[in-house]
């Protein structure tokens, strides 16, 4: 049987979807890894992102800040698709986590500050241990570098929330980082399979 | 302004993210305590190992991949055509175009017969492409003459695309509008690795149907 190869319709807006997308794929790239963790996940995830997105290419065209845009269907998918198709283990909400930690448990001393590791390798570990919603939001905002703004188009949480919760990612990173360690992640263990 | 609304800031301030009033104020701050001027620094050090975290390299041809493959995965036409291979077939002119196979470079192009394309009218005309084995990631591009543009795409004189080949007879079907009565040789030029091949396709236009 003979295979019609038929491109022409839509060769013009196939290269204005190229060309609008190509400089955001390494930014899209490095959060896929940072939020699957494997850079072959990563391509596959940027692969159906931008699948998903060729349909809507004529709505592209009329958008000005593309990367939060593609930024934010990435993470969707993400949290709605990937991660329970793959079944990865979810931690706990981030509530409760959140009423436990008060606001006087956020803030370090000036003896604290100075005790802080700083070096590669704890901020790491550190990082690792956090909860997911925690570490997201380091990864995204303090090490990926989106701001605040565009996290709340990205994550669809209103910014003054997200202000508050980045003070306390970040608490909780810094208690994680002091020398004795004795401040763990309340909800770290057990993690669990979350089937849904 | 206390130490402890001073640290609470930090981080913000090591970012840039303060307006410049409130910058200000925690510097001169700052400037005066030592407890704020170490904790500064400590903050400094921790956000730059943050922005140390490593993190895989993008393959150098993953982007114009991913973004080729979304589109051959996204587009409806090609899905229609393929599964209705013999609607078109009516109103094709089939031109007996290149057999591809690995090896020179080759162009094909003496000996092939005039196709005419009316003017103003869209006719459909279709390169045969052999294939003795299927080949992946191949590269196609059109040049047209200028006395024929595609329907509904006048601007449009070059293309080229990615997709694959299927191993026995691929079909390339253009619908071609004659726009000016002339000659011209349409140019279709298939790519894979370091084997290229060409097809040179006279096209004539005449008015009424030629
Ligand atoms: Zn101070």
């Amino acid at each position: 049987m003979a295979a019609i190869l038929s491109f022409w319709s839509n060769s013009r807006l196939k290269s204005d979807f190229e060309q609008r997308l190509a400089p955001h794929i390494e930014p899209l790239f490095r959060l896929a890894c940072r939020l699957t963790n494997d850079p072959l996940d990563a391509e596959e995830l940027v692969q159906e992102v931008l699948v998903k997105l060729y349909p809507r290419r004529d709505e592209l065209a009329n958008i000005e800040q593309i990367r939060p845009w593609a930024s934010r269907v990435l993470y969707r998918m993400f949290i709605d698709k990937w991660r329970r198709r793959k079944l990865e283990p979810l931690k706990e909400s981030e509530l409760p986590e959140e009423q436990d930690l008060d606001q006087q448990d956020a803030q370090l001393s000036a003896e604290d500050y100075l005790q802080l590791r700083t070096d590669l390798g704890a901020v790491q570990s550190a990082l690792n241990q956090l909860s997911e919603a925690h570490r997201t939001l380091i990864l995204m905002h303090d090490v990926e570098g989106y701001t605040l703004v565009e996290l709340e188009e990205i994550l669809e949480v209103p910014l003054g929330t997200l202000k508050s919760r980045v003070h306390r990612a970040r608490a909780r990173l810094k208690k994680l980082l002091l020398d004795d360690q004795t401040v763990a992640e309340p909800f770290d263990a057990p993690e669990r399979v979350s089937v849904k | 302004m206390r130490c402890q609304d001073v640290r609470n800031l930090l981080p913000e301030l090591v970012r840039g993210d303060l307006n410049p009033a409130a910058e200000a104020m925690l510097r001169t701050h700052v400037e005066d305590c030592r407890a704020c001027t170490g904790a500064l620094a400590r903050e400094q050090q921790l956000q730059a190992s943050l922005k140390a975290i490593p993190v895989a390299v993008m393959p150098s041809d993953f982007a114009a991949r991913a973004l080729r493959q979304a589109a051959t995965q996204g587009r409806p036409g090609l899905r229609r055509l393929v599964d209705h291979p013999l609607a078109l077939a009516a109103s094709i002119v089939m031109v007996c175009g290149m057999a591809f196979m690995l090896g020179r470079e080759l162009t094909v192009g003496a000996g092939l017969e005039v196709v005419s394309v009316p003017l103003g009218q869209t006719q459909m005309v279709a390169l045969k492409i052999d294939a003795p084995q299927a080949f992946d990631h191949v590269e196609f591009e059109v040049a047209l003459p200028s006395n024929v543009v595609l329907e509904g795409q006048p601007d449009l004189r070059e293309f080229a695309w990615s997709g694959q080949l299927r191993a026995g007879v691929n079909v390339l079907s253009l619908p071609l509008v004659g726009v000016d009565a002339a000659g011209g040789q349409l140019i279709a030029t298939v790519t894979y690795g370091n084997t290229k091949k060409s097809l040179r396709i006279p096209l004539s236009v005449a008015v009424g149907n030629g």
